[in-house]
């Protein structure tokens, strides 16, 4: 789902920006943007008052946006720990995208009573998947008993809904002391 | 999606038969949205949102067999690996009755879960995005 929105984002303004400088060119075509408007507006962009090391500053901000959006065009499809494997049978594999399977632990994590927050990551150690849930507690609770619950709800719900058996979930207290 | 439209798969007395693999990609997609809990076949956001057809399925023909890869929105709540082996089972059944390739593997890649919401039971199917 986030990154539908985002590729909407990431559209709308590609397109938006397509139909203003279509405009702009049409209306240069047909003398509807006259010169001296212009040359009016590129004398105003000589002329802002600002640092020259801030406008660098600001432009090189936007290039990184630019040069990070070319990365996750072209580097999403890579498969390198994208996806879990749940199962791999003669008639074929069954794999889970990484991410979903984090959010999945993250609902789950979340159920318990007493969970504010949930992060989840991943990791392979000696060829056995490990989770790691990073929670986030509310105030007045029993830690040692909130990771417990925590563990048995992701292992029964995460096994029933994928069919995997989870070897280790770690959970990892980060209690942040709201003022 | 893949790089011949078609290939030359079965050769008998009488000619040969091809299979454009547009063909086994739709026939993958139709018995993929027979599945209980599949919500939809997922080509990547921009895919999606274009409205191209047929993406997220991926199909690689050799000599009267086929291989297929399926990137499936599942809804939550239903045990992924259960209506993954359907997945697995009815594009097997129907490529396999439909055409004359035997089915090697079928690969699923579980990409997202959604919640379904409760609409009002119909008889005709909605089309799901």
């Amino acid at each position: 789902m986030k990154v539908r929105i985002f590729d909407r984002i990431v559209t709308a303004f590609v397109a938006l920006l397509l139909i203003a400088v279509t405009l702009f060119f049409v209306g240069v075509a047909w003398n509807i943007i006259k010169q001296p408007v212009i040359d009016e507006y590129v004398n105003a962009i000589y002329n802002i008052n600002i640092n020259a090391w801030i406008m660098t500053g600001i432009a090189c901000v936007v290039l990184i946006i630019a040069i990070a959006l070319l990365f996750i065009t072209f580097g999403r499809n890579k498969k390198g720990g994208r996806y879990l494997e749940i199962n791999n049978a003669e008639n074929g594999s069954i794999r889970i995208a990484d991410s979903t399977f984090k959010d999945m632990i993250n609902k789950n994590a979340k159920m318990v009573d007493g969970v504010i927050g949930s992060k989840t990551s991943i990791k392979s150690i000696d060829k056995t998947v490990q989770i790691f849930i990073k929670a986030e507690l509310s105030d007045d609770v029993v830690i040692p008993q909130i990771g417990t619950r925590i563990q048995e709800t992701v292992k029964t719900n995460i096994e029933a809904m994928c069919g995997i058996k989870l070897d280790k979930i770690n959970v990892v207290v980060d209690n942040k002391k709201k003022e | 999606m893949s790089d011949n439209k078609e290939k030359i798969i079965t050769t008998n007395e009488s000619g040969s038969i091809n299979y454009a693999n547009d063909v086994l990609a739709k026939i993958a997609a139709l018995a993929t949205d027979e599945v209980v809990g599949v919500l939809g076949i997922s080509g990547g956001g921009l895919s999606d949102m274009l409205g191209v057809k047929n993406r997220g399925i991926h199909v690689t023909l050799e000599e009267n067999t086929a291989v297929i890869d399926i990137n499936i929105i599942v809804e939550y709540g239903k045990k992924l690996h259960v209506v993954s082996n359907a997945v697995q089972d009815s594009i097997k059944k129907a490529i396999e009755s439909m055409t004359s390739l035997k089915v090697i593997a079928v690969n699923v890649n579980v990409s997202s879960i959604h919640v379904e919401k409760p609409k009002e039971v119909e008889e005709e199917k909605q089309p799901k995005k």
